[in-house]
């Protein structure tokens, strides 16, 4: 149910940040999906506590940045090929 | 290297005042994207600027938007006439906001923030209903991107049931 008051925002908000589930059957969710957003992503992201999502994203970047640097080593730029 | 943490962990352990907004703040709620820099609503004071100074000086801070990167710096009155503060460093790139379009100030935000938990201390992050809002307020397509998987989110998430770790 949305939120309607402040007091209800900030409390649906930090109860988002502990690990919850999701009804993927609301049309907001089927909209996302159709859309070609993969919202599998999205739910196990909320079964996880905020602190561990973030360290997650780091995680991942870290590794965006590492096999780019991979790239640009050698390839030596963007759209170059061997 | 956990590039995103150590500069957020770093605002933190220097007790810099800021809400955390934009895409970082999207990616704690769940949404699934990937975010290269961090945006925050700051406060501009002398004390707080002396912090944030503090948060990045050893890590070769620059003012991303200017033509040539300058040094990141804290010459006197610098807080006079400042909006906004864009910082590149070497462990990712930080964007310090005065105002946020559709959410207002920092006095603003903090009253809609709320608390997150980390290993070395804790943030205020922009409430989700008020990121829907300055997100929706800033229009681009990227922005509508992401208000797509928040209010998915916001309409499927049953936070009355938590789960609990086996």
């Amino acid at each position: 149910m949305e939120p309607r008051t402040l007091e209800e925002s900030l409390a649906f908000s930090r109860a988002l940040l502990e690990p919850c589930d999701v009804d993927t059957t609301v049309p907001a969710w089927r909209a996302a999906e159709e859309a070609g957003w993969d919202m599998s992503l999205v739910r196990d992201s909320l079964r996880k506590p905020a602190w561990q999502r973030v360290e997650d994203h780091a995680r991942a970047l870290a590794e965006a940045e590492e096999l780019r640097s991979a790239y640009l080593a050698q390839y030596g730029g963007p759209g170059k090929t061997a | 290297m956990v590039v995103q943490e150590k500069l957020l962990e770093r605002l933190v352990r220097h007790e810099v005042e800021f809400v955390l907004v934009g895409g970082y703040a999207a990616m704690v709620y769940g949404v699934s994207i990937m975010t290269q820099d961090i945006d925050v609503c700051a406060t501009f004071t002398k004390d707080n600027l002396e912090k944030i100074y503090a948060a990045v000086a050893d890590v070769d801070p620059v003012h991303r938007q200017t033509v040539q990167p300058l040094p990141f710096r804290m010459p006197e009155d610098f807080e006079r006439g400042l909006r906004n503060l864009y910082i590149g460093t070497s462990v990712g790139q930080l964007d310090l906001l005065g105002e946020i379009k559709g959410a207002g100030t920092y006095a603003d935000l903090y009253p809609h923030s709320v608390t997150v938990k980390m290993p070395y201390g804790e943030y205020r992050l922009l409430a989700m209903q008020d990121l829907i809002a300055a997100k929706t307020a800033m229009a681009r397509p990227k922005d509508l991107f992401v208000v797509q998987q928040l209010e998915s989110i916001r309409a499927g998430a049953l936070p009355e049931t938590t789960l609990h770790p086996t």
